[in-house]
């Protein structure tokens, strides 16, 4: 009996039935060659799978997270076709695209979060405080923080993510781990303004993996989401825009 | 398994996601592995995943509930990877695939290692051609049986059969070279 490739990978992968499984193993038992064929199958398949078995404990990026949560009922308008995803840049960078529904759940967010920041904002005036105008403003620990340090993970006020925006001003997420506040705050004039803010988890060890976006309260990550133009900027890039004390 | 809560629920957006969303956020990893199995970066592959939910929210009504929600994705998903391939120029220029990045916890011997052999394995995958690729990695990497891999194909079971034989003679021989 001939065990052709296509019988032996099929037995590899357990398609065969208890009939075509016992006609594999007396042929390779007959078989050395056969033997060593269906071995180099079998590793050929953990390999392969073993390659990318742990992208399912990867985190889900942010962005991605943002499109599968976005509006159930899509706005015929709104279709993404894989033309518009190709336009600007077809090959590398992921594109910060978000979809209407998306934009529209993080302003609520964002909403919330503004009107729980000002609450916040009440009882811990020393890092957040209303001003005139009514921006939140922030103060400082926390103007300092954003001012001068780089993102981390430690630190009594933690950065996390810093980006510009579409209309070229440099935000930063941040985190005040005794105020239990974590948020966004742009760069406007001389003064870090919160455009979002959340109550923060109390402060864990630490997720796993991306080090500095890890400790990102979801609904911080989701409002960054919908501001963010381009890519974060990496180290080097809060450097220099640190250096340009976050203006253009 | 390392997977923070937050990943498939998302109470702090204080939205409610109906259950179709849901059951799509569950799938979301195992999107990203397929898309990083047939594509080249982790760029492409989130891209892909996110053009693959993006589609399947627009269609959610086309779905059929008590079908497997996952064999329809990897459908929507293999769909936007050919419209992707058939227009794309880049199968013109040479691509080292990109440094997978396939998460390392430490950095030991052991996990170079892995690392490294899952370098390879990427780079063998992206020699193969697209419709052989797609076949190995629902099979060998998404562990589907041939039957449901020939419907997300939408071919017949013997075609599937003879594509995962090539394709894995082809990375057979190609591993053995670089081993």
């Amino acid at each position: 009996m001939k065990i052709d490739d296509r019988k032996l990978i099929a037995y590899v992968d357990g398609e065969l039935d208890a009939f075509g499984r016992a006609e594999v193993e007396a042929a390779v038992a007959a078989d050395p060659v056969l033997g060593v064929r269906l071995e180099e199958h079998r590793m050929l398949r953990a390999k392969v799978s073993g390659a990318y078995a742990a992208v399912v404990q990867e985190s889900v990026p942010a962005q991605l997270m943002a499109a599968a949560q976005a509006g159930a009922k899509p706005d015929p308008n709104n279709v993404v076709t894989l033309a518009d995803r190709r336009k600007p840049s077809p090959v590398v960078k992921p594109q910060m695209k978000v979809s209407l529904p998306a934009w529209s759940s993080a302003a609520a967010t964002l909403m919330v979060g503004v009107v729980a920041g000002y609450l916040i904002s009440q009882q811990n005036a020393g890092v957040l405080a209303p001003s005139m105008d009514g921006a939140l403003v922030a103060r400082g620990g926390l103007a300092k923080a954003l001012d001068n340090n780089l993102s981390a993970n430690s630190g009594p006020t933690r950065l996390g993510i810093s980006f510009k925006t579409a209309d070229g001003r440099y935000c930063r997420t941040f985190q005040a781990d005794a105020q239990r506040m974590a948020g966004i705050a742009c760069h406007e004039g001389p003064r870090w303004i919160a455009r979002m803010t959340t109550a923060a988890p109390a402060p864990s060890k630490s997720f796993d993996y991306r080090p500095a976006a890890s400790a990102t309260a979801p609904a911080v990550l989701a409002a960054v989401d919908g501001m963010i133009e381009g890519d974060p900027l990496d180290r080097a890039g809060e450097m220099a825009a640190k250096a340009r004390r976050w203006r253009d | 398994m390392k997977r923070p809560g937050w990943l498939v629920s998302s109470p702090d957006k204080g939205e409610v996601l109906d259950g179709f969303q849901r059951e799509i956020i569950e799938l979301l990893p195992r999107l990203r592995r397929m898309a990083r199995a047939i594509t080249r970066s982790v760029a492409d592959a989130d891209d892909l995943t996110q053009l693959t939910v993006e589609r399947a929210l627009v269609r959610a009504d086309q779905w059929a509930p008590g079908t497997r929600l996952d064999s329809w994705m990897y459908r929507i998903m293999k769909n936007a990877w050919i419209d992707e391939a058939r227009s794309r120029t880049r199968q013109a220029r040479i691509f080292a695939p990109e440094e997978q990045g396939l998460n390392i916890g430490a950095d030991g011997e052991a996990a170079m290692e892995a690392h490294l052999q899952a370098a390879s394995v990427a780079q063998a995958m992206a020699r193969l051609p697209d419709d052989q690729r797609l076949a190995v990695a629902l099979v060998l990497v998404e562990g589907l049986s041939y039957r449901e891999a020939a419907a997300v194909l939408e071919i017949p079971e013997g075609t599937l059969t003879s594509r995962l034989v090539r394709g894995r003679n082809a990375l057979l021989a190609d591993l053995r070279g670089a081993a």
